[in-house]
């Protein structure tokens, strides 16, 4: 993590967690009443996307901890849950819907492991399976080297049976996690691309072989795997491509450590072109043939997304059939093309989902 | 308040072709104006300031154009009180913008003289006094860097081939690109918006196919294509505009979207041999991305109804239809 400045809620409990990360940083926190002085610093940048991953905002969560996915209308969602515990990323990919999503995007570490505890036990208390995760609206591991927070996760998931914990990265950011006892109760989950699309679109994050060597370690250690291909981005060559990467996932960890993949193409606001555009001028990523899909953000024209969908998953039932593999907002067309089914009706994705979690990662099957 | 001497100058001793102060087209048609000042006179006199050797128009450049093709000698003009070049621009833009709304073409001429004395800031400040509206400091320097665009970008304002809009664009790209996109608008005629499309498709193209859009505004399909646009027949020896749009637009759709662009000309080969009764109307999803079709039907009698529905029954079992739907 390379930043710049540091500031900080002067009201907020200087707690050990809080203290640990300042240490971490290795920055002098600049207190500030409230994040005025952040936003305006950011939104006056020349870059305000570039200068917000080099100022951390230690702050704290004034909002639900706890969220649903949003998803999106039209198309199938897995009925995610989200525990916020951070915005933004450090690590600079050109086609990370941050940029356009956040007013402006800040670097912000929501501080409080008791409240955060607080939340989480009230939704162990709940009759249901949840699938939690921190990787919505930052990466999960970019806070380890620094933070309290992803062990405080692991160990915290580790008490309980109802739920369970899926920390998404692009690091190998890993170290601090091995020798917890984490019970099963956490995924760590990759998202993987195509050497190619890691080296011209993924910057500052780690290399394929890094990230499954980092999975292989892992799953050596207990942890249970997922893997996220999305987004897929569709180039001259690019299904061979995401083949080799299928093959070299299963070179390194064992399918039966592999709870679920999801796959999804490249989707976006229209509003991120442009800011790819501007961060990312030798970036070809926002020129692919997308049209504006049924929720209103650009998708690969529909046949493109099928064929490149139908290689992917014929693979992944050859060398890993017993693998749960999903997509990540498609439709009934895409499903049936590709799956042969469609889990219609509302929920059913879910439950396909929080099966496969309670199957291998000990959760509660009862609530199923 | 500024009075101005009216004297009566020989034309000769008028430098017309200092045309430092002028805002309006230089090659408009004054006949009407001459017919205007043979009947009714010369109603408002140019504006000229005195030079050590003669004179140089201010405004009234159409007038004194006019008055050279009716051959007079000389023409009764105001001579200009300051000598400053600021207080000149702004007397050359107000009196046009005064009689008239000011062109899209003449608004940029207009910007780009204040901008040789005046910054944006100053010259949207004096807009009401000067332009007669209010403009503000953004769209004046959007009207000075159009200003600098390379020529025909002006010619094409004033001839309508090129909106603010897309010329406001144009100013973002390197001289090259600018360049060739205003080539290419020269030898078409689309609404602002299709300029907008085509600038944006023709842009991803050359990223997409790593070529410069100078290469391929220059390549041979453009070229070919803009050809064969070709003179109609009701207007022989001149080329369709518009026309001209449509098949570059047509052109440059299918090579940024390929896939797209054959599912789009394939689906409508199917819709044009469907046996669609008459009256009903089939509608594609939009891009192909739902998986939902319409059906639109007018109808005046029940027995019309009933004779569509019949039809309309036989449509499954259409081999055109079947590959329509199930794609």
């Amino acid at each position: 993590m390379k930043l710049s400045r540091l500031f900080i809620d002067t009201d907020l409990d200087r707690t050990e967690e809080v203290e640990y990360l300042i240490s971490r940083t290795g920055l002098d926190p600049e207190p500030v009443k409230d994040s005025a002085p952040v936003y305006d610093l950011i939104n006056h940048a020349a870059d305000p996307v570039s200068l917000a991953k080099k100022i951390l905002y230690i702050t704290q969560n004034r909002g639900a901890v706890v969220r649903e996915c949003p998803g999106t209308s039209h198309y199938t969602c897995c009925d995610y849950t989200i525990l916020h515990t951070g915005t933004f990323c450090t690590m600079d990919c050109s086609y990370c819907i941050l940029q356009a999503y956040f007013h402006p995007p800040v670097l912000q570490y929501f501080a409080g492991l008791d409240s955060l505890s607080h939340s989480l036990d009230e939704v162990f208390s709940r009759q249901k399976i949840l699938r939690i995760g921190t990787g919505e609206y930052t990466d999960s591991l970019i806070w380890e080297p620094v933070s309290r927070m992803p062990g405080f996760l692991v160990e915290k998931f580790a008490g309980q049976n109802r739920s369970v914990l899926e920390l998404k990265t692009k690091t190998v950011n890993t170290d601090g996690l091995l020798d917890l006892d984490h019970k099963g109760k956490t995924i760590l989950a990759w998202s993987v691309n195509t050497p190619e699309v890691i080296r011209s679109e993924e910057r500052g994050t780690a290399a394929l072989a890094a990230r499954l060597a980092t999975a292989r370690t892992c799953a050596e250690k207990g942890y249970k795997l997922a893997f996220h291909f999305d987004p897929l981005v569709l180039y001259e060559g690019c299904e061979s491509a995401y083949e080799r990467v299928i093959q070299s996932i299963f070179t390194h960890v064992d399918p039966s450590d592999v709870v679920w993949i999801s796959i999804g193409t490249f989707r976006f606001m229209p509003q991120l072109k442009p800011v790819i555009a501007s961060r990312f001028p030798d970036s070809i990523i926002p020129y692919g043939e997308f049209i504006l899909g049924l929720d209103n953000k650009m998708r690969y024209f529909k046949p493109l997304r099928i064929a490149l969908y139908r290689r992917l998953t014929k693979i992944l039932r050859e060398i890993a059939p017993g693998v749960l593999v999903y997509y990540c907002m498609e439709d009934q067309e895409v499903w049936e093309k590709t799956m042969g089914f469609f889990p219609g009706k509302p929920g059913a994705l879910g439950h396909l989902l929080d099966a496969a979690a309670a199957d291998r990662c000990g959760l509660d099957k009862s609530l199923l | 308040m500024q009075a101005f001497q009216i004297d009566q100058i020989p034309l000769s001793a008028i430098d017309v072709a200092d045309k430092g102060f002028r805002i309006t087209r230089a090659d408009d048609d004054v006949s009407a104006l001459a017919a205007s000042m043979t009947g009714a006179g010369l109603l408002v006199p140019p504006l000229v300031l005195a030079r050590d050797q003669g004179f140089v128009p201010v405004s009234g450049f159409r007038r004194l154009a006019a008055a050279a093709s009716l051959d007079w000698e000389s023409i009764a003009c105001r001579i200009a009180a300051s000598t400053s070049e600021k207080t000149l621009a702004k007397q050359a833009v107000a009196e046009n913008a005064f009689q008239r709304e000011l062109s899209p073409g003449e608004q940029v001429r207009a910007a780009g003289l204040l901008g040789r004395h005046m910054d944006a800031r100053e010259i949207a400040d004096a807009s009401l006094a000067i332009f007669n509206t209010r403009l503000n400091p953004g769209f004046i320097t959007h009207l000075i860097r159009i200003h600098s665009l390379p020529h025909p970008a002006i010619d094409l304002l004033e001839a309508g081939n090129l909106s603010i809009k897309a010329a406001k664009t144009l100013t973002g790209f390197d001289t090259s690109t600018a360049a060739a996109f205003l080539s290419l608008f020269s030898k078409v005629r689309v609404s602002s918006s299709k300029q907008m499309e085509i600038m944006t498709w023709a842009r991803e193209i050359s990223v997409r196919e790593k070529l410069p859009v100078a290469d391929l505004c220059a390549g041979k399909e453009i070229a070919a294509l803009l050809e064969t646009g070709g003179p109609t027949a009701k207007n022989a020896g001149h080329k369709d505009l518009a026309a001209a749009g449509n098949l570059l637009r047509a052109y440059l759709f299918q090579r940024r979207f390929p896939a797209l662009d054959q599912a789009k000309k394939s689906a409508a080969g199917y819709l044009q041999t469907l046996k669609l009764p008459r009256g009903v109307t089939m509608t594609l999803p939009e891009h192909f991305e739902s998986m939902m079709y319409s059906l639109s039907m007018n109808f005046k009698t029940p027995e019309e109804l009933q004779t569509q529905l019949k039809a309309l029954a036989e449509l499954p079992g259409q081999e055109e239809f079947a590959s329509l739907v199930n794609r």
